[in-house]
């Protein structure tokens, strides 16, 4: 049988960390599937299991005029629910499986799953996030893109717990997010993308792009979106602009086929669906 | 008399109704099958490991009675002994305390063995390669029907169209996972469990076993839909074995994983059209070839056969027609009964291709189709008079009233071209026209089931119903207790339907091709009217019945000639959608539907399967994927990977019932539950096919092929990565 | 590891392994056999009760942190007013067919109602939002989404 260690504080939990061997369960809406227990972030079977959910730090959600920080624990229903959350991210939640699974998977679990077709992690690359890690050794951060570092690969040491999101209060005059799932709820992801732009005084003050499922990790580019910012939303009215752009993405996604979709349809669609939001803003 | 029951479910929805996984048995053993990790082999060489005491293994050689399961043919093993047909096939029977002990022992015994190539695919079937399966040819059966003169019917064609239809796996998935419990019981073996047709159990156990002393009894059951016909002769067979050896109780209880990978499934159908249009834009001939996937043994595949073949031509009147019928033998798990059995693929597949037809000739598909309706004085394909009224045109009119069908129809029509709005939404309307014969196919009921029913009153004047046939949510119980009680004129409390128990009830017949009201429910009133004719109070009676064939009703199962079915009811469906351009995902905006079931003796319990059957069909025709991968397994393996509706994929279901009074039914009801299964698919494909204006041929319609119609040759070929399971 | 919690109004202590599934608790350890099994991942929601106010999948529920916590299942909201009100309208909204899914069923419509601020106002979209993580494979949905009107009908007061 499995030790478990079940502490209240955040100080608690990253000592029992710092013994070893110690594997962390958040909302287990994925360790618990299947005929035993799996942790993606552990590897082999821990001696004990630390669980976070008692720990009240981890559940508080703060903001001042620059940032929403987000208590790794919070459930995807709680963060739903809270309208201090980015509206993005709350769309991208609603999609994510059904409530029963909502109620209990959480933001911090969901980033340390780092699973290619996860539905928020398009969202929190976008906003930039910055992932706050603590152990007995204090607290690193790093951003998203660099945290994650492949399919259910991510800086997390044994001896590290993800503690809080940090999102920057970003104002965006033009949002556009899709995910394709296998149906409309309880649905895996096939495809999603996520845009967010400004655009003031007929020009791109801002503008960026994420995409899921269409890679080992999410695919955003700072350097394609380079390209955009600053241009006047007419320069998207040019056929051959927009074309460019799709060519960009499109050296950049290596979607696979599996039993849930087509690398083609996974490819196309995500491609198409970035030309529409193309087209959408070049409208205003 | 007021006949409302309001508390029929009771115990299932208070969680007090046990199913199989919730019966208890003191010392009970858990039961785990070993199963062939071969697709096509010998087996050559067995490593067994040490068994702990307490721990037992069971195989072919432990059988006292036949190594065989009773269905139809008798070719499937109870335990395969030499040869494995496909991967999953059950080679022993492992029996001990605890579950994770077997797992282990399962893990640790090694069987080696000689394989040769296995056909997965009906063309890899015909191949041949290494030698047939069965046979000398892989066909596990094969009919040739005629209708008129096809020759003559084609001289007169101006138009020939060919055409190929198929359609693709399909799993029940009921939610309650296959399972039985076997104990002994006053010198009876008896079984347990999740099941359809307790008959079927009894027989396999005695087959099995090799004597009578068995006795089968139904749980309450979590869903069926044809999966729990045949299937838990499967799970029987070998437990019983092993119950008679150790005179123990012990379960045996899939988890979803296996139930998915290991359990029959709804078999492959391909279908290719060959039809003749003359100048008037009549159909003249149809030239019909179909292909049906059976898997590694038989089972039904025959019977699927017969009804794909004589109901080809659905509710049409074709005048001349040939068709040819084969059912392969090959390597996967043997396709089964699922609700329709054979019908769905029928239905999909001449809808569509008269679809088709009508618009190559220039012709509005509902019109054209209503222009070959069968009428009161038709003949069948079978050369059969049509008996009682057609009502076609009837609920043609009706489904149009409620869906708005022929407007939509123009109006979507006209919408932008795609070249204009490639970012937008288009809509689609499709309507379905169909049928299911119900009863067994042929004079089956006559000459090989004749069922028996008994009702039995006591002396305080309730009455109790004593039938084979199972309420497997289906709502049966309740609609044989509404006959009961109507026809007695009593109230429904007085009248109760006994647990469907082998040592119990009398044989009448399987819970399986819509025969339960039919049949089964018209028995039942003949029975309360003796009652009631010959009612006495204070002392128990008892009336039995027994099934008569209709004076009309006539069948040669040599020539396929006759009444293919003792009564027939129709259905008309449409479905309307919206189609995301971009991600050629649907929405489903309408979903409509008519029938005629002779009447509904419930009316209720009716639109439960109306709404039940189209929704599966709906998931049948658009997101049920169910892929072989090349180990011949499937490459969904859970309930994530296989895509069933949610609350959220579907819309409320309008319907409405045509009365039409069958003389041989219970107050003029023929069947309806598998029904509502059968033209979901292809309205829901005409839908798409009117939205995007592209012929489809194949289900199910995934976002994924409705891309690839409609931007299959935009940039050539762009697949980046490989398969991964 | 022992667990003290509260089911359906009663204390319970148990020592079990921590990661045992509450639904094996429940099912096997208890014996309250109404929550159902019916995938053991998380996506059909048969196994659905109801933990500290909140609806869960109890299959992916481990032991360790029902530690302190409220737990109900159909085996208690059956005895009381508002869970009687709300099976008899799924009984008479003929809701329930194989009846496999309905315990899970008859919590998620639970939640759907009590956590509604104005049950007048639910619509049938939250309705189905609320069950979308229970499949059913018998009634297509359309008449378990219709017990909710008919308890707030038939329970007026009581939501």
């Amino acid at each position: 049988m499995v030790i478990a260690y079940r502490p209240e504080t955040t100080a608690q939990a990253v000592e029992y960390l710092a013994r070893g061997d110690v594997a962390i369960f958040a909302g287990g809406t994925d360790i618990m599937v299947g005929d035993k227990p799996v942790c993606r972030s552990f590897k082999g079977e821990p001696s004990a299991m630390l669980f976070i959910d008692a720990i009240d730090e981890l559940k508080t959600l703060s903001d001042n005029s620059k940032t929403i920080t987000v208590g790794a624990g919070l459930s995807l229903t709680e963060l739903e629910n809270d309208h201090r959350v980015p509206k993005l991210l709350r769309d991208s939640i609603l999609q994510v499986a059904a409530p029963g699974v909502r109620n209990c998977a959480t933001m911090g679990g969901n980033v340390c799953n780092a699973s290619p077709a996860a539905d928020t992690l398009p969202i929190l690359y976008l906003l930039d996030t910055q992932v706050v890690v603590s152990s007995v050794n204090g607290k690193i951060t790093f951003p998203i893109e660099q945290f994650i570092k492949g399919p259910g690969i991510t800086q997390l040491t044994s001896s590290d717990l993800l503690t809080q999101l940090v999102i920057p209060k970003t104002e965006f005059s033009h949002t556009f997010y899709r995910k394709v799932g296998t149906r409309c709820a309880n649905a895996l992801t096939k495809v999603s993308i996520v845009g967010a732009a400004n655009i003031q005084n007929g020009l791109l003050s801002d503008w960026r792009v994420a995409f899921g499922a269409v890679g080992p990790t999410v695919v955003r580019d700072q350097q394609i979106e380079s390209l955009l910012i600053g241009k006047p939303v007419a320069w998207l009215k040019q056929h051959h602009n927009i074309q460019s752009i799709i060519e960009a993405y499109k050296a950049k996604i290596s979607p696979l086929s599996d039993q849930r979709s087509t690398a083609t349809y996974r490819l196309r669609t995500s491609l198409k669906l970035l030309e529409k939001w193309l087209t959408e803003l070049s409208d205003g | 008399m007021v006949t409302v029951n309001t508390q029929f479910k009771q115990a299932e929805a208070c969680g007090v109704a046990e199913y199989v996984a919730d019966r208890h048995f003191e010392g009970q053993l858990e039961g785990r099958f070993y199963r062939s990790s071969c697709s096509r082999g010998v087996i050559d060489d067995v490593q067994l490991p040490t068994f702990p005491p307490g721990y037992h293994l069971f195989s072919a050689s432990d059988v006292p009675g036949k190594n065989e399961l009773p269905i139809v043919e008798n070719d499937w093993p109870a335990f395969a002994d030499k040869e494995v047909r496909y991967i999953g096939q059950v080679v022993y029977l492992l029996v001990g305390p605890d579950p994770e002990v077997l797992e282990d022992l399962i893990k640790q015994i090694k069987i080696t063995y000689i394989s040769s190539t296995p056909a997965f695919t009906i063309s890899q079937s015909q191949a041949m390669k290494d030698g047939p399966i069965c046979g000398s040819d892989n066909q596990f059966d094969h009919h040739e029907l005629i209708k008129g003169d096809i020759d003559k019917g084609f001289a007169e064609a101006v138009t020939i169209i060919e055409d190929s239809c198929s359609t693709s796996y399909q799993e029940h998935l009921y939610l309650e996972t296959q399972g039985v419990i076997g104990y002994p019981k006053e010198g009876k073996i008896v079984i347990e469990g999740s099941m359809q047709c307790p008959w079927y159990v009894h027989h396999c156990m005695s087959h099995v076993l090799g004597h009578d002393k068995v006795r089968a009894i139904q749980c309450t059951t979590g869903g069926g839909f044809g999966g729990k016909e045949d299937f838990p002769d499967v799970l029987a067979g070998p437990l019983a074995v092993a119950v008679e050896h150790l005179q123990l109780p012990i379960r045996l209880i899939f988890n979803r994983t296996e139930d998915i990978a290991f359990t029959s499934k709804r078999h492959p159908v391909e279908f290719n059209y060959r039809t003749g249009v003359d100048k008037d834009g009549k159909i003249v001939a149809m030239d019909l070839k179909l292909d049906i996937n059976s898997g590694g043994y038989f089972s039904l595949s025959g019977i699927v056969l017969q009804r794909s073949l004589t109901t080809c031509t659905n509710v049409y009147d074709i005048p001349n027609v040939r068709v040819s019928g084969t059912a392969w033998a090959t390597n996967t798990v043997p396709n089964g009964a699922f609700r329709g059995f054979g019908a769905p693929q029928t239905c999909f597949a001449i809808e569509t291709h008269l679809s088709h037809v009508a618009k190559e000739t220039g012709q509005d598909p509902a019109a054209f189709k209503q222009a070959h309706f069968l009428t009161s004085q038709s003949k069948t394909l079978t050369g059969a008079e049509i008996y009682g009224d057609m009502v076609l045109d009837q609920m043609m009119t009706r489904a149009d009233e409620l869906s708005d069908y022929h407007e939509k129809v123009k109006s979507y029509a006209a919408q932008v071209q795609m070249s204009d709005d490639k970012f937008g939404k288009r809509r689609g309307i499709g309507l379905a026209v169909f049928q299911h014969g119900c009863g067994f196919a042929g004079d089956l009921e006559d000459i090989l089931v004749k069922a028996k029913v008994a009702i039995v009153k006591d002396p305080q004047g309730n009455v109790e119903i004593l039938a084979s046939n199972t309420d497997i949510g289906q709502g049966l119980s309740l609609t044989f207790c509404k006959i009961v009680a109507e026809t007695l004129d009593i109230p429904l409390d007085r009248v109760h339907q006994a647990r469907p128990d082998t040592d119990k009830v009398p044989d009448s017949g399987p819970t399986v091709a819509s025969r339960s009201i039919l049949i089964v429910g018209y028995l039942l009133e003949n029975a309360a009217k003796e009652l009631k004719e010959n009612w006495i109070e204070g002392v128990e009676q008892r009336f039995e019945q027994v099934y008569k064939k209709p004076d009309y009703h006539h069948w040669d199962q040599q020539t396929y000639q006759g009444n293919a079915y003792q009564a027939t009811s129709y259905g008309i469906n449409v479905v309307e959608i919206e189609l995301d351009l971009v991600t050629c995902q649907s929405e489903i905006l309408g979903l409509w539907a008519v029938y005629d079931v002779g009447h509904a003796i419930d009316a209720l319990v009716f639109q439960g399967q109306i709404d039940g059957g189209l929704v599966q069909a709906i998931g049948y025709g658009s997101s049920e994927k169910l892929e072989l991968n090349e180990q011949g397994t499937f490459a969904q393996k859970s309930m994530a990977d296989y895509v069933i509706p949610t609350s959220l994929d579907v819309p409320k279901i309008v319907s409405s019932l045509v009365e039409n009074p069958y003389e041989f039914g219970p107050q003029g009801a023929k069947g309806g539950g598998e029904l509502t299964h059968n033209g979901g698919a292809a309205a829901y494909v005409a839908a798409v096919e009117s939205a995007i204006g592209v012929n489809i041929s194949s289900i199910p319609v995934t976002p994924e092929l409705i891309s690839e119609l409609l931007y299959g040759c935009e940039n050539g070929d762009e697949s980046g990565g490989k398969n991964e399971d | 590891m022992k667990i003290d919690f509260t089911l359906n109004g009663q204390a319970r202590s148990l020592n079990v392994d921590p990661l045992q599934p509450l639904l094996t608790t429940l099912r096997d350890v208890i014996g309250l056999k109404a929550t159902k099994e019916g995938c053991g991942e998380g996506e059909c929601g048969a196994c659905s009760a109801i933990v500290n106010g909140k609806l869960v999948n109890t299959c992916l529920f481990p032991i360790a942190q029902v530690d302190g916590a409220q737990v109900l299942t159909l085996e208690g909201l059956r005895e009381t007013p508002r869970g009687r009100c709300l099976i008899d309208a799924l009984l008479t909204a003929k809701g329930v067919q194989c009846g496999f899914c309905t315990p899970g069923m008859v919590l998620a419509l639970y939640q759907v109602l009590v956590n509604s601020p104005d049950v007048t106002q639910i619509t049938e979209h939250e309705i189905r939002v609320g069950i979308s993580g229970n499949l059913c494979r018998c009634t297509g949905y359309g008449m378990i989404v219709d017990a909710v009107n008919i308890a707030i009908e038939q329970g007026e007061g009581l939501w």
